[in-house]
């Protein structure tokens, strides 16, 4: 399961975020937030993809700063607002990352058709709408075997099906019982949606429970 | 609109002042002025020229208002039409500032040869031109999101091909700057055939083809500066992939190898015979890790385009100077793979863009 330590995010010398000690279990955690708050930044931290001060580990050791390929592989992150280049498709997009993420292409096709992507699993990026762009985010953040699964705002866009899709999918994931789940949103999710191990707010450049 | 254009497009123009104000003379562009004023059909050949870079703003102010970002643009439309008319005129003059600069230098030349017809068609076909551009300009404000038409072409292709990842840059560049590359590679052509020829007139050793190629990989600058935006900018979702530092490397050297196949093609075809194929090896290496360390550069910090480009030129400079004193082009290699991976190792997930650089994406 995934560890913070003394983690700080700085731009420009300015304080954004900080995190003393955090750890998370196996589960559903919501991370709430005003906009501009930082919760964007700490998933992209965690996601590796922007550096910050501090560690971020799983409990047998492995630190995305000592081993970054091996955390990645553990690493799925989906986009408040996701944006590829627009002449790829759904399809050059999906079979790169189930490649990378070792997912067979069975169960991207899976994924792919719960999602509804299949209906446009040719066309470019270009062409979609962010309701479109959004569920190919998601089809890919269920590849590969990972333990921490990101989703910043997977509600927005989304219509009502895919949403029931996606709390489908993630409560089958949770019940394998290794993969813990960080879901920033503004919109509600209720106890009958998602079973919510803890809710979290960034308030004051802090993390803490709610 | 201005702005945004020539800060885009600042690795293009520094190109084209390097090619025309570094190969020809004074003399020489009067005497080209000279030939181009004497005819209409001469005329012609930077009529061509000045289509192609109108073609460009056209294609970059279409990106632009495609941009979430610049949408606020379209509010411009709420203003008076001759006022609208008026400042898409001043947009459009000013984005063609360089053209309508030669065409101020290509009239005086006509009024000192008495080309009083010339001077009417330069005159006119600037004035085209600004009309041109400022029309797509109205039609974009007035018209917006017409929709994204694929064509059938495009549709097949994609049906049929799953694109692999050496292609994701490539393809990127070549619709985001193709002029970048075509000018690129002509200039990275005509360099190899210019150096190659000078082995058939006079005895020298591989140095002058190392100075060459050492040219001819520099202006790859800003290929291997857009790559880097690409990978850590407009596909970020690569800085959460699981892939070794060693493997991110290899792509990059792969996808830089892909797209200097034309060039490299000439290197192998012009390679004068006086050299060896150790020669020609040592220089595909050379421009290899000549490629690499300005990509593992780029990861030191945040940097404008403009900046990298001015490193660039100093650091070809010093490499010339270096073969020039028979600095070994292995050595040179093997020291800009070592320095390059050390950097490249260090800083890569610790590299972060800052806005306040200003830098191009």
């Amino acid at each position: 399961m995934p560890i913070i330590q003394n983690f700080s995010k700085r731009f420009n010398g300015h304080l954004i975020l900080e995190v003393p000690y955090q750890e998370f279990l196996p589960g559903i955690y919501w991370i709430k937030g005003e906009n501009g708050s930082g919760k964007t930044t700490l998933f992209k931290s965690m996601a590796g993809i922007i550096p910050f001060d501090g560690e971020i580990s799983f409990t047998d050791g492995i630190e995305i700063k000592k081993n970054p390929q091996v955390y990645r592989k553990r690493v799925n992150y989906s986009e408040a607002e996701p944006a590829y280049p627009g002449f790829l498709t759904a399809k050059d997009m999906i079979r790169f990352i189930g490649k990378v993420k070792n997912e067979s292409i069975e169960n991207q096709e899976r994924y792919t058709k719960a999602f509804g992507v299949d209906g446009f699993f040719d066309k470019p990026c270009e062409t979609f709408s962010s309701g479109m762009m959004k569920k190919l985010s998601l089809v890919m953040a269920f590849f590969g075997d990972p333990q921490l699964i990101i989703l910043d705002e997977p509600l927005i866009t989304l219509d009502e099906q895919a949403r029931n899709i996606l709390f489908n999918l993630i409560r089958t994931k949770i019940k394998s019982g290794n993969t813990t789940f960080l879901i920033s949103s503004h919109q509600s999710i209720g106890t009958s949606d998602l079973e919510i191990i803890q809710t979290l707010k960034i308030q004051n450049k802090k993390l803490i429970p709610v | 609109m201005v702005i945004e254009f020539y800060r885009i497009n600042i690795g293009f123009f520094f190109v084209a002042i390097g090619f025309f104000f570094g190969f020809l003379s004074g003399r020489e562009h009067k005497a080209l002025a000279e030939a181009f004023v004497s005819s209409s059909l001469l005329l012609l050949i930077p009529f061509a020229v000045w289509t192609i870079y109108a073609i460009k703003i056209i294609g970059f102010n279409g990106l632009s208002f495609g941009k979430n970002e610049n949408s606020f643009l379209l509010s411009t439309s709420c203003l008076p039409r001759l006022a609208l008319l008026s400042c898409l005129t001043t947009v459009a003059t000013n984005q063609l500032s360089p053209i309508i600069a030669y065409g101020c230098f290509l009239i005086i030349v006509a009024i000192k040869s008495d080309q009083l017809i010339t001077i009417v068609e330069i005159i006119g076909f600037l004035f085209f031109l600004i009309l041109l551009i400022s029309i797509r300009l109205h039609t974009e404000i007035l018209h917006p999101n017409k929709g994204k038409n694929i064509s059938a072409f495009k549709n097949k292709i994609d049906k049929w091909i799953t694109k692999p990842f050496a292609w994701f840059y490539p393809e990127w560049i070549l619709r985001k700057q193709p002029l970048l590359i075509i000018g690129t590679k002509l200039f990275a052509g005509l360099l190899i055939i210019g150096v190659s020829r000078l082995y058939l007139f006079d005895e020298y050793d591989a140095r002058l083809m190392g100075m060459g190629a050492t040219l001819m990989f520099s202006s790859n600058a800003v290929i291997v500066y857009y790559y880097q935006r690409f990978e850590n900018f407009h596909f970020s979702v690569l800085r959460n992939l699981p892939f070794s530092t060693g493997q991110r490397m290899i792509q990059f050297l792969t996808v830089m190898g892909l797209l200097g196949l034309l060039e490299w093609g000439m290197l192998f075809s012009y390679f004068p015979e006086a050299l060896s194929i150790i020669d020609l090896v040592a220089l595909y290496s050379y421009g290899l890790s000549v490629y690499f360390f300005g990509y593992a550069y780029l990861f030191i910090r945040d940097i404008s385009l403009e900046k990298f480009i001015n490193k660039a030129f100093i650091a070809a400079f010093v490499w010339f100077i270096l073969i020039l004193f028979k600095m070994p082009v292995l050595f040179l290699t093997v020291l800009h793979f070592c320095i390059g991976w050390i950097i490249y190792r260090n800083n890569y997930y610790r590299f972060e863009f800052t806005a306040e650089a200003g830098s191009e994406k």
